[in-house]
């Protein structure tokens, strides 16, 4: 498996997808980060901020810079390139028939897929991280940052790979199913979109579950961005929602990769 | 008795109920170059998937190097390489890097070996150039370069002179011959390009409607496409009587007023010519006339 991941990550070295995806979330960081510094009002235009963070106002220390940054509200759709990069592009240029022709245990190529899938995520997330960090030092100077602030950090990153697995997990099962990169990402989109939606009502049926609500993939990634602020209990069934998601996404996914025909 | 290295037992794939492939028997022994013939849509790409685990066989069963249950099976095929229909690679990938990645997929320790099948598929000055920018030969000639990555013991090839052109078609077929006399590969290659296929197969194997029509020997084939001797005298009449009389034969033709045609005395047609200038007779010309592969098959199918 270790090799398939290796062949996958030489792969993406070489393309561009994975590398635009990075370039886009680092200049997304620069921008905002020039676009607070300059305004100092907090009425924001441009970013990549959450509602919520812009009602937080301007950031006054490079530790609450980077903690805005960590609310990215477009990963969720960059993992959609990932996917498409890493498990469409083998359908797109027909490269799947040389891998199962040669790797009769589907079942490990795909679980390869997920786990080079979850690799680009981390690798985007450290990657904004430095990169705000170092904005954050440069434009807000020093402040705020602590052993617990970095404890949370990486608490953070924890938290966020069952959202990794599961938003790589639902593109590739998207991908199985269709073979077409651009169904699946209308799909993946529209599903984005009215997942909140879907959560809220699932919420007015099971009123007692308020935690239904943050459990749609944009509401996940920031309640992880700043999990310390909200109930233990509420994160954690929100978790453990996601992981339920990822056990089925994937082995929905992995059933149909294994026993669908290659045509 | 030498070793199978590919063996179906009533192996069939059905669509909709429909079979595409219909209990088919296949037999390939190590060593063998099988010419695996059809027409368009008679199931030889389908069959070729199930053996390269494409496709999942709705019945029957697939020995790979005699591998005796499924896990053999899949661990047999990383004996194999294979090109199914049109090569694909990543088309803004070169070709070193292409096969760069699935080098360290199967995790051949060698980076030299991708300098090796490159040579051996005389594509070593593609340099920085993307596969999206290659010609249709030289695709077909990288994909067999991934093919034969890792010296695979058994080769299937699947129409891999579609589309070449008449210089690409002697290239490909000159590299096909080296790999089986210098690498000792079983081959296994699927055409409708017979005049092709007859130039480089030992065996045939002859597929319509799904169905597996007849296996034969190049030698077998030889004596089934041998034809007959064409013999254009000035009196083909009388010539008919003078070897039925002399040699106690029938098997010949008077095809018209001018030529005879013989099916026999293939070794040593002077028996004939002699024994008419003997008796009179003025002998034109005589040459033997083979029937092709091409009509050998229609002739098969048109019998089924």
């Amino acid at each position: 498996m270790i090799k398939l991941i290796k062949a996958d990550l030489f792969r993406l070295m070489k393309g561009s997808a994975v590398h635009n995806v990075l370039i886009a979330g680092i200049a997304i960081i620069l921008l905002t980060g020039i676009t607070m510094y300059n305004s100092g009002s907090g009425l924001l235009s441009f970013g990549v901020r959450s509602s919520v963070s812009v009602v937080s106002g301007a950031p006054t220390t490079g530790a609450d810079f980077v903690r805005q940054m960590r609310d990215d509200s477009f990963f969720p759709f960059f993992i959609l390139a990932f996917a498409i990069a890493i498990l469409g592009a083998d359908y797109s240029a027909g490269t799947i028939r040389n891998t199962l022709s040669y790797f009769a245990g589907r079942r490990s190529v795909y679980i390869a897929k997920c786990i080079t899938g979850v690799l680009c995520c981390l690798a985007y997330s450290v990657s904004c991280l430095v990169v705000s960090m170092l904005l954050g030092v440069i434009l807000f100077g020093f402040g705020g940052f602590s052993v617990v602030y970095f404890v949370r950090l990486l608490g953070q990153i924890v938290l966020s790979l069952p959202l990794f697995l599961g938003m790589i997990g639902i593109g590739y099962c998207l991908l199985v199913f269709t073979r077409k990169s651009s169904i699946t990402i209308t799909a993946y989109i529209v599903g984005l979109l009215f997942a909140p939606s879907l959560t809220y009502n699932l919420y007015q049926i099971f009123p007692a579950a308020d935690w239904l609500q943050i459990c749609d993939p944009l509401s996940a990634f920031s309640v992880v961005s700043r999990f310390w602020e909200f109930p233990p209990l509420t994160v954690a069934l929100m978790i453990i929602t996601w992981l339920a998601i990822d056990a089925a996404v994937i082995s929905i996914g992995m059933h149909r990769y294994e026993t669908a025909d290659v045509v | 008795m030498s070793e199978s290295v590919l063996k179906t037992t009533r192996l069939s794939k059905l669509y909709g109920g429909r079979a595409v492939v219909d209990n088919i028997d296949m037999t390939i022994k190590r060593g063998e170059v099988y010419g695996f013939i059809g027409k368009n849509g008679a199931g030889k790409t389908t069959l070729l998937r199930m053996v390269t685990s494409l496709v999942r066989p709705s019945s029957g069963a697939i020995e790979l190097f005699g591998s005796p249950d499924a896990k053999a099976l899949q661990a047999a095929r990383t004996r194999m390489g294979a090109m199914i229909e049109t090569p694909a690679f990543f088309p803004k990938l070169t070709a070193q890097d292409n096969l760069e990645y699935y080098r360290l997929q199967r995790g051949l320790p060698d980076a030299g070996e991708i300098g090796r099948v490159l040579h051996s598929v005389n594509l070593t000055d593609t340099g920085q150039k993307p596969y999206h920018q290659f010609s249709l030969g030289m695709k077909q000639r990288l994909g067999l370069a991934l093919a034969i990555m890792g010296n695979p013991e058994f080769l299937i090839l699947d129409e891999p002179i579609n589309g070449l052109d008449p210089t690409g078609m002697i290239e490909f077929r000159n590299i096909i011959n080296r790999l089986h006399r210098e690498g000792n590969i079983t081959l296994l290659i699927s055409s409708h390009i017979l005049s092709e296929l007859a130039q480089v197969a030992t065996k045939y194997g002859i597929i319509h409607n799904g169905r597996l029509l007849k296996e034969f020997t190049k030698s077998e084939l030889d004596q089934q496409t041998r034809g007959y001797i064409s013999v254009k005298v000035n009196n083909a009449p009388m010539a008919g009587d003078i070897i039925r009389e002399q040699l106690d034969t029938n098997q010949f033709e008077v095809y018209s007023q001018e030529e005879i045609r013989l099916f026999a005395f293939f070794d040593d047609p002077s028996v004939i010519t002699s024994l008419l200038i003997t008796n009179g007779l003025r002998v034109y010309s005589s040459n033997e006339v083979k029937i092709s592969l091409e009509d050998y098959f229609i002739s098969v199918i048109e019998a089924a």
